[in-house]
């Protein structure tokens, strides 16, 4: 089950943050930036992995966007660090080649799309066209009435 | 319009590229972002300031000055819809800065419920984000759910089953459930999909309800739509965590819709990276593993589509090696069987031998589920990597090998095992994995000590070591182990305590077993 995303820059700056786990006593917002500086100072011959606490963390760089991924102990690591893949393949189609400005401008269709793709912490959604189809469609006539 | 909306979602790709040809109403410049349209001068501005915020004095600043702006624009009595629109997102970005915006919770609820597609998705979003079934506020969406729900615009009806995994709470479901249940028959594969999601949502608030969902799940598994099959795939996959008795007669089904996906019976769509709907493949494995684990009957029908899978796999594309990773956990957590065993060997090695770091990775850690099962022959044979691997500079991979040493440990080798698990911990300043590392040291003391001369001096260094990392179980353990132990242990633990004692500087667990040894054999 995937516990939290997070997309951030090289700064460390959160870009986007979305949580599944409903734990009153984790406070978010710090849990999000140690994670971000656990992930920052790894360089690129190390794997892709590490633990955090009770979470695993899987991470990958896209340019100057990092995508991180806080997931149970027993999670697929190579499977999370293929969705993250997937995920971006899907922003990529949508937003025809996204930088961090799709993300900060489009954030709101980026948590659309991200929530057609995950339910309840559980990736669901894995077929690139069926994930983009409901916020396509919104797009093409959401604005009407 | 209803009409439309559904003639719509049949032909998209069509309709759409008639729709981006003639349309100027949506412009798409990359820069203010898709589909609502042009982005105020005012939203621009927010955005290109908070990505040139450099310190958090100045972030604060900018904040508390847009919370106070955001208040007296949601005060007025007319706000447009677009301005309504830009503070819910202004609302989101500061919550996501860290900044409670309390305030402006009730304007995403007025935006779910009043605003036009568009515009209720965003409300939808901006509360789900904001909060969850537990505030009041859940209370006044709960309406608005259950009005889009049994709207004739699909669209609505899909964003009404979404915003019921975040905001019905447990006492509620009963309300919503027959609607969420009637839209099981909807002709739509993505509502049908949707629904299916709702009532696994609702189940895991409130376990009971498995007795009436059962039906429903049961022939949502045999939707002619993958999607619908997949969302209640990862229902049951939840459930068997939960119960394994409950649901091995899943297995043959389980087994055959692997078998049609090897065969790439699927649409193509469902492809990625020429793999046949690979997290598909992953999720029957891990619901496989969890129904045939000490399960004779259970895991012998599964061993033909496992061979179907190890055959399938490759070292040469990384969401393939996913599947395979998945495939040998499966097979070394149910009933073995010889051959898939040695398959399973086969992969572990070519991973364990990869310069990747995160085949390498996930090498350590499949020979870790496969020593149970075959000779140490195996391990044996990439020793050499795995002594590599110790000193490695990843850490994540040094702490992976531990893992792996303490699984390999036995009477002949625990010393050594020990020596370099105290290593790790003297140089490991993270408090997490400094207790881990005592809790198996000490399972490994309790375990395989060839000696109780061994077991004292492993016990003193260990709380030397480690100081007040040790846990209290463990120290208890080990008073334990202390306490029964015979005569020879206790006068040597006497000795031994009565020289450490003496010097300055013991950590605290070390001195109150020292003052407890001493005080019990002074007889």
């Amino acid at each position: 089950m995937l516990k939290f995303l997070l997309i951030v820059n090289k700064q460390g700056h959160l870009r986007l943050s979305k949580f599944w786990c409903h734990d009153k006593t984790v406070n978010k917002t710090v849990l999000a930036s140690d994670v971000i500086r656990n992930c920052l100072c790894r360089d690129e011959k190390q794997c892709s992995f590490l633990d955090y606490k009770d979470f695993k963390i899987i991470y990958r760089r896209y340019a100057t966007l990092y995508f991180l991924i806080g997931a149970d102990k027993d999670e697929n690591e190579l499977a999370v660090y293929e969705f993250i893949h997937n995920f971006v393949e899907v922003l990529n189609k949508y937003f025809k080649k996204v930088c961090e400005l799709d993300v900060m401008y489009g954030l709101e269709r980026v948590h659309l799309i991200l929530d057609e793709m995950v339910s309840d912490g559980e990736a669901i959604e894995m077929n690139q066209s069926f994930a983009l189809a409901p916020v396509q469609v919104l797009d093409a006539f959401g604005h009407r009435r | 319009m209803s009409d439309i909306m559904q003639k719509t979602f049949a032909a998209l790709p069509g309709l759409l590229q008639q729709s981006m040809a003639m349309s100027s109403s949506i412009p798409q410049t990359k820069s203010t972002g898709v589909g609502i349209g042009v982005a105020s001068i005012n939203f621009q501005t927010f955005i290109q300031t908070v990505r040139n915020i450099k310190s958090k004095y100045e972030e604060e600043l900018f904040v508390n000055n847009e919370l106070m702006e955001m208040k007296q624009q949601l005060c007025q009595a007319t706000i447009l819809p677009v301005q309504m629109n830009e503070n819910v997102m202004k609302m989101i970005y500061c919550e996501m800065l860290g900044y409670q915006v309390p305030f402006a919770y009730i304007h995403a609820v007025n935006l779910a419920q009043k605003g036009t597609l568009n515009n209720k998705r965003i409300g939808y979003l901006a509360a789900s984000l904001c909060f969850d079934e537990d505030n009041e506020l859940a209370l006044l969406l709960v309406n608005t759910i259950q009005r889009d729900m049994s709207s004739t615009n699909v669209l609505e009806v899909c964003m009404a089953l979404n915003a019921c995994t975040y905001f019905i709470s447990a006492d509620l479901a009963p309300l919503i459930l027959p609607i969420v249940q009637d839209k099981l028959k909807h002709e739509k594969a993505v509502v049908r999909k949707k629904a299916v999601l709702a009532l696994g949502s609702f189940q895991k608030q409130n376990p009971s309800l498995l007795l009436h969902l059962q039906p429903n799940f049961r022939q949502a598994m045999g939707d002619k739509d993958t999607r619908v099959m997949e969302a209640t795939l990862s229902v049951y996959h939840r459930l068997a965590q939960d119960d394994p008795t409950k649901f091995k007669d899943l297995v043959p089904a389980l087994c055959h819709i692997l078998d049609q996906v090897l065969d790439n019976r699927l649409p193509t769509s469902y492809e990625y990276h020429s793999v046949a709907a690979p997290w598909l493949q992953i999720r029957l494995l891990k619901i496989m593993a969890i129904l045939g684990a000490e399960d004779q009957k259970s895991s012998e029908q599964m061993y033909v589509v496992l061979r179907k899978v190890m055959l399938r796999s490759s070292v040469n594309q990384s969401i393939a090696n996913a599947v395979t990773y998945e495939a040998i956990r499966t097979i070394t957590t149910i009933v073995p069987s010889a051959d898939l065993v040695n398959a399973a060997v086969k992969c572990v090695g070519s991973f364990v031998l990869s310069r990747t770091s995160n085949l390498r990775y996930l090498g350590i850690k499949t020979l870790s589920f496969i020593l149970p099962h075959v000779q140490s022959t195996c391990a044996q044979e990439h020793q050499a990597v795995v002594l590599e691997c110790l000193d490695h500079p990843d850490d994540s991979i040094r702490r992976m090998t531990l893992e792996l040493l303490r699984k390999m440990a036995n009477r002949s080798n625990v010393n050594t095992v020990c020596q370099k698990l105290n290593e790790h911990l003297a140089m490991t300043t993270d408090m997490h994995q400094r207790s881990r590392l005592c809790a198996s040291i000490c399972e490994l003391i309790g375990r395989h000590a060839p000696s109780d001369e061994w077991r004292l001096r492993a016990i003193n260094y260990l709380l030397l070591t480690a100081g007040d990392a040790v846990a209290g179980g463990d120290v208890e353990t080990l008073r334990r182990m202390l306490r029964h132990g015979d005569d020879e242990l206790r006068t040597m633990a006497v000795t031994e305590y009565a020289r450490l004692l003496g010097k300055d500087g013991l950590p605290t667990h070390l001195i109150r077993i020292g003052v407890w040894e001493r005080k019990n054999n002074k007889e």
